[in-house]
């Protein structure tokens, strides 16, 4: 009965106005909203059109292969930004040697195969008649080579010397066949190396025939795990379980033509030896028997 | 004393000793090991107040009919709260015909609440007629009814809350374990069902997709030493760098080097401007 009283309560007592469905709704919590909007009359919401139902669809579908299978290839911006870090962080020649030295140093070669220090050339951007003369450290830097570092390994300083002296100084192709067949696990690592070695030779347009390992050495590279190894009698010791890395310089055949003729030099310009030496006496010389 | 009574003094006796004679003659299938027990107790003839059924105010039924049978009336049903709840229910039942809030509202007026309110997906154990929230702490049950009410116009008819502990978690440093601050979830119940609506599994799939490479990515970002070279090759290779061919410069080559190079350049880039003052300055 007080319901219905309630319901025929004037329009007056209401706090908001009532539509007729509304009467129905016996138990229904939800009010209904002026303006259609939870905010009321303060704000008015935008009906905006939903897209219909297929577009929607094929558009997630794309958009998830997109993520899954980025199409990295055809995507300008991104290769470009790879292009620029990978040139940034390259260790270059032209970020440590001047234009000129550089010009010069090709020049030498360019006329003899291979670089003579000291040699005379004509520069050909300006005519002018240059001697260079250049540092041990800057011909190294001159000269084409490949500076290669290995990823982590678990193996130790010993074990890789071993390997590493056995292929110091050989060409790299020479140096892969023989690791392929030796039975230590370092030598798959270092054929590894020497192969990605080659590839990056290959991209600098240098012979990977002549290649060879001009210096290659091992080095911890930190972070061991330790144990510790009980012992008895109360003792203990640390198990250490190393981690290493190689690193290895590449070098062409101008470095080999090069130091054979610094060789043949040196020998050319070495004085004749002399057995007896060419000093003055040092003793007092008497014309006297002193005795 | 009978025959058997006496026979149950002897055997418990100190030196009583069975003899086959003596065993109990019975069946083993008329033993029933496990008796039930249900049946033996005093039926008792049903309570009168449980003879009104399907009313929801039902006391002074209750009550009419004890006196009717002139019995005492208990006393649960002599008050008059079944008055009060009536008159409460008709009450709840005009606020909601009038659209007014079924609760007395809050005083604290609040034009921009700061707590986050959560709603949450539902757990196996919740009705569609059920909506759980994550609520700040310092949250109760009146203050969300009041909240949940002024914003969405939604009646909370009933309010639970759930104090929960947070997980326990592991620092890098220690081996300690802490816990987090508490958490304060609510669920109310609605007076019209709710169901969320199924997530699409293509959005699925790409976020444990995306979630599967993030974390790959990660682990690839720290590792240890020399690994920090390998290019990182997941979602599809996009952080993937090929590195450029090296040249070895040691550090003190290096040093020397870029100051060199750095120099130069200076000095060929401000050549114009030196060329500039001179003619300006008739040098």
């Amino acid at each position: 009965m007080n319901r219905i009283g309630g319901l025929l309560r004037p329009a007056s007592f209401l706090a908001r106005p009532v539509t007729p469905i509304y009467a129905f709704r016996a138990l229904h919590s939800t009010r209904i909203m002026s303006n259609n909007n939870l905010f009321g009359e303060l704000t008015s919401t935008k009906k905006h059109e939903l897209p219909t139902e297929p577009a929607t669809t094929t558009e997630a579908v794309e958009s998830t292969q997109s993520v899954k299978n980025p199409d990295i290839e055809n995507d300008a911006e991104l290769q470009k930004y790879h292009r620029e870090e990978a040139a940034k962080n390259q260790l270059r020649v032209d970020k440590y040697v001047t234009p000129l030295k550089r010009e010069l140093f090709n020049q030498v070669v360019k006329e003899h195969g291979f670089f003579k220090n000291n040699s005379v050339v004509t520069n050909s951007s300006d005519g002018k008649l240059y001697q260079v003369s250049l540092s041990a450290q800057e011909i190294d830097l001159l000269e084409p080579s490949v500076y290669l570092s290995s990823y982590r390994v678990k193996s130790s300083m010993k074990k890789a010397t071993q390997v590493n002296r056995f292929v110091r100084k050989q060409t790299v192709k020479n140096a892969i066949n023989q690791l392929h067949f030796s039975p230590k696990k370092m030598a798959k690592e270092l054929e590894i190396l020497l192969k990605r070695g080659l590839d990056q030779a290959r991209s600098l347009d240098l012979d990977e025939d002549t290649m060879y390992i001009d210096s290659l050495w091992v080095g911890s590279d930190g972070n061991w795990r330790k144990r510790l190894d009980i012992k008895g009698r109360a003792r203990h010791g640390v198990i250490e379980h190393p981690q290493i890395h190689l690193k290895v310089i590449l070098r062409s055949n101008q470095t080999k033509l090069r130091k054979a003729w610094e060789q043949q030099q040196r020998e050319q310009n070495a004085k004749p030896r002399m057995f007896l030496n060419n000093e003055p006496l040092n003793f007092k010389v008497r014309p006297v028997y002193k005795w | 004393m009978s025959n058997r009574a006496l026979q149950s003094v002897f055997t418990r006796a100190l030196h009583f000793k069975h003899s086959a004679k003596n065993y109990p003659k019975l069946n083993v299938n008329d033993v029933e090991l496990e008796k039930p027990r249900y049946g033996f107790r005093k039926d008792r003839e049903p309570l009168l107040s449980q003879q009104v059924k399907n009313t929801l105010f039902p006391s002074t039924e209750i009550k009419q009919k004890y006196i009717a049978n002139n019995k005492p009336v208990p006393i649960k049903y002599r008050s008059n709260s079944d008055q009060i709840a009536r008159r409460n229910f008709e009450k709840f039942q005009d606020e909601v015909a009038l659209g007014q809030a079924h609760f007395r509202i809050g005083e604290n007026q609040i034009y921009f609440p700061q707590g986050r309110i959560c709603l949450l997906r539902p757990n196996a154990k919740h009705s569609p007629y059920q909506a759980k929230f994550l609520v700040p702490k310092s949250m109760n049950k009146m203050d969300l009814r009041d909240y949940l009410w002024h914003v969405y116009g939604l009646r909370a008819l009933n309010v639970t809350v759930q104090l929960l502990h947070a997980k326990f978690v592991r620092g890098p440093y220690d081996y300690a374990r802490y816990r987090g601050p508490q958490y304060k979830k609510m669920t109310i119940d609605m007076a019209e069902p709710f169901v969320w609506p199924e997530v699409d599994a293509e959005l699925v799939e790409l976020a444990e997709y995306q979630r599967e490479e993030e974390s790959e990515t990660m682990i690839q970002k720290n590792r240890a030493g020399s690994d920090q070279l390998k290019p990182i090759d997941t979602f599809g290779g996009i952080y993937k760098t090929e590195p450029l061919p090296n040249v070895f410069v040691s550090d003190k080559v290096k040093k020397q080097g870029e100051s060199l190079v750095k120099n130069h350049t200076e000095r060929v880039e401000s050549q114009a401007d030196r060329e500039l003052v001179s003619k300006f300055l008739n040098l």
